[in-house]
């Protein structure tokens, strides 16, 4: 399809030869480029006029050197973007340019490419051997100390980034690297990269990190292949969160059995994670860390765990903490399936974790309407859903309602709490969540792992529970309580003080008795229905 | 006896998909052993518990295969195509 850009228009709206002019070559005929794979608009001059200038139409199209595949690419493309004015939307011809080293690009400024198909688009590829920290990236994060300046970022459109990881023997490989508050990335592909694929980061090269916010970068329409870090990957190196407020969205990677993870971010206060597809990576699909307004929705992840070295490892990993208190996550219309080839002996896999993992003193989430289909047979502790509050102090709000598990998951739902989750759970399905609670005479019970298990408690009694333990649920939250009696049968049960008319266990043989209670907490008391 | 014969015997399958019930509700309780020892800091029962939880994942693995419901998913069969993405419309 080929672009046509139409004259600006004039205060009375009829176009005057001056608009015309402002866009034709020297001979009146009107600018045009053919891109017959590629839908993107682009404003560019042919050869004859190059570096024209266009500000009237608020634009500045700089063509930048055609590439060579050659050594030469690097000094030329650098030198080009150096001469170029403020502001320039540079445009790169099609074609491999081959670097030896970093080019940066000034900031503000926009690079397009000539489409991000691997043979017939514009390709950034680093050199063999020149083992660079990355292929292509802004200039600031070559030489900034620590503060890149409001307003200045750099947008990238439609190309390629190859790391040559396969020629590669050092440094750290990552492909485009970028920092620019409201930076916008589209439609790149990320490939064949030691490190990171595209990486936005709130630190320079030298691990510097910056002091000044860098949020709301959106990365859009990329894809990733082959990437042995993350494909996309925040890197946060502020500890006060300056990459913040980003969105990763209609994003497709294949990790190729590589890449450790799809979709990474260091600090997802305020990102927007949606409609992405994450295939085959070793160790975790989506790892959202530090949530504060994370929302997680309609993505698709297909193979992940398969790390040599065994670890946790999830489809969707999100974790609390990190000083944002308060954290929220909308986790929503998400697909996960597990491992496409076997992990290493004791993996423990989870489909979705949500976690509180350091001082957070309340978060709050919610996982709904996902569809988790496990693999069967694996060798390895599969879960599909871990909610877990490891913190000391926090208080974690939780609703997990309206999700499909399959059978092929060992655990269907795990809760884990140091101190406080408050878990409202229903209507899952796919799976049996009935925790069949192996005989103790002190039993304590966790009113959310009550409801984990579809607010199901069952024990088979072959001795006398002496005393039990049940903290305060939720206000209204049901628990029915199963005693069997084993062959012997009369086996007793002291209920605990804060039970309302419980009734001794049917003392038959083999008798099952069962129980319903409702959770008061006006009087902070388990009632009997 | 072949296996096609084996897996389509009622009996068996009926057998082997009892025993995957179970041994979930075993491996349900070694994940919570394992996170509440984890949370405490108890290490010695973590690396306990992980040996139960390899043999509980071994003895499911067999369990299913018993039952006929092992095995690999049908997935993953189109993403080596990324390596070959196809032009933009």
């Amino acid at each position: 399809m080929a672009d046509f850009i139409l004259p600006g228009a004039t205060a009375h709206g009829a176009v005057l030869a001056t608009d015309l002019a402002l866009i034709s070559d020297n001979v009146g005929n009107i600018n045009r480029i053919p891109y017959p794979t590629e839908r993107t608009y682009h404003l560019t001059v042919p050869e004859s006029t190059k570096n024209a200038d266009h500000t009237s139409l608020g634009l500045v199209d700089w063509i930048l050197p055609k590439p060579t595949g050659t050594s030469a690419d690097y000094a030329a493309f650098q030198a080009s973007l150096n001469a170029a004015p403020s502001g320039a939307r540079y445009f790169a011809p099609q074609g491999i340019y081959t670097f030896t080293s970093i080019p940066g690009v000034p900031a503000p400024s926009e690079v397009h490419g000539a489409g991000k198909n691997p043979t017939t688009g514009t390709v950034f590829r680093m050199a063999n051997g020149a083992n660079l920290d990355a292929v292509l990236c802004d200039a600031g994060w070559l030489s900034l100390s620590g503060s890149p300046p409001a307003g200045a970022a750099v947008n990238y459109y439609d190309f390629v980034v190859d790391g040559n990881r396969t020629n590669q023997t050092s440094g750290a490989g990552h492909g485009l690297v970028t920092f620019g508050q409201g930076a916008t990335i589209e439609r790149i592909d990320a490939r064949n990269t030691i490190g990171d694929g595209i990486r936005p980061s709130s630190g320079t090269q030298a691990g510097v990190a910056m002091t000044t916010s860098c949020n709301e970068i959106k990365v859009r329409w990329c894809t990733g292949f082959n990437c042995g870090g993350s494909a996309i990957h925040f890197a946060e190196f502020n500890t006060s969160a300056k990459l913040t407020d980003g969105f990763v969205n209609d994003c497709v990677i294949n990790g190729n059995s590589n890449g450790d993870y799809g979709i990474r971010i260091d600090g997802a206060a305020g990102h927007v994670v949606s409609r992405n597809h994450v295939y085959a990576v070793k160790k975790s699909s989506y790892a959202l860390y530090r949530f504060f307004g994370i929302r997680c929705t309609d993505n698709y992840g297909e193979g992940f765990g398969i790390h040599a070295t065994p670890g946790t490892y999830c489809c969707f990993d999100l974790e609390a903490g990190g000083g944002l208190d308060g954290g929220m996550a909308t986790i929503s219309g998400n697909q996960a399936i597990g491992p496409i080839t076997a992990p290493a002996s004791g993996t423990i896999l989870y489909g979705i974790a949500v976690q509180a993992s350091s001082a957070v003193t309340e978060a709050s989430c919610t996982i709904t309407s996902n569809i988790l289909r496990g693999r069967a047979g694996v060798g390895a502790l599969s879960t599909a859903i871990l909610i877990h509050n490891a913190s000391s102090s926090s208080t974690f709000n939780v609703v997990e309602a309206h999700n499909v598990i399959d059978s092929a998951w060992d655990v269907p739902i795990l809760i884990g709490l140091l101190t406080t989750v408050n878990l409202a759970s229903t209507f899952n399905t796919g799976q049996a969540r009935l925790v069949n609670t192996t005989f103790s005479a002190t039993p304590t019970i966790l009113p959310a792992r009550v409801e984990a298990a579809g607010g199901l408690w069952t024990m088979t009694l072959t001795g006398n529970v002496t005393s039990m333990t049940m903290t305060a649920g939720r206000d209204g939250q049901r628990a029915t309580f199963i005693f069997t009696q084993d062959a012997t049968g009369s086996r007793t049960v002291a209920w605990p003080a804060s039970f309302v008319n419980p009734a001794a266990p049917t003392s038959t043989a083999n008798a099952v008795t069962a129980q319903t209670f409702v959770y008061v907490a006006a009087i902070s008391k388990w009632v009997k229905t | 006896m072949s296996n096609d014969d084996e897996v389509t015997d009622p009996a068996a399958v009926a057998a082997a998909m009892q025993r995957i019930a179970d041994e979930k509700q075993v491996a349900n309780e070694l994940a919570h052993r394992r996170l509440d020892a984890a949370d405490a800091g108890d290490t010695d029962t973590v690396a306990a518990v992980d040996v139960e939880i390899a043999e509980c994942a071994s003895r499911l693995a067999a369990a299913r295969e018993a039952a006929g419901v092992s095995g690999l998913p049908v997935v993953g069969t189109h993403y080596p195509r990324m390596n070959e993405i196809p032009p933009d419309p």
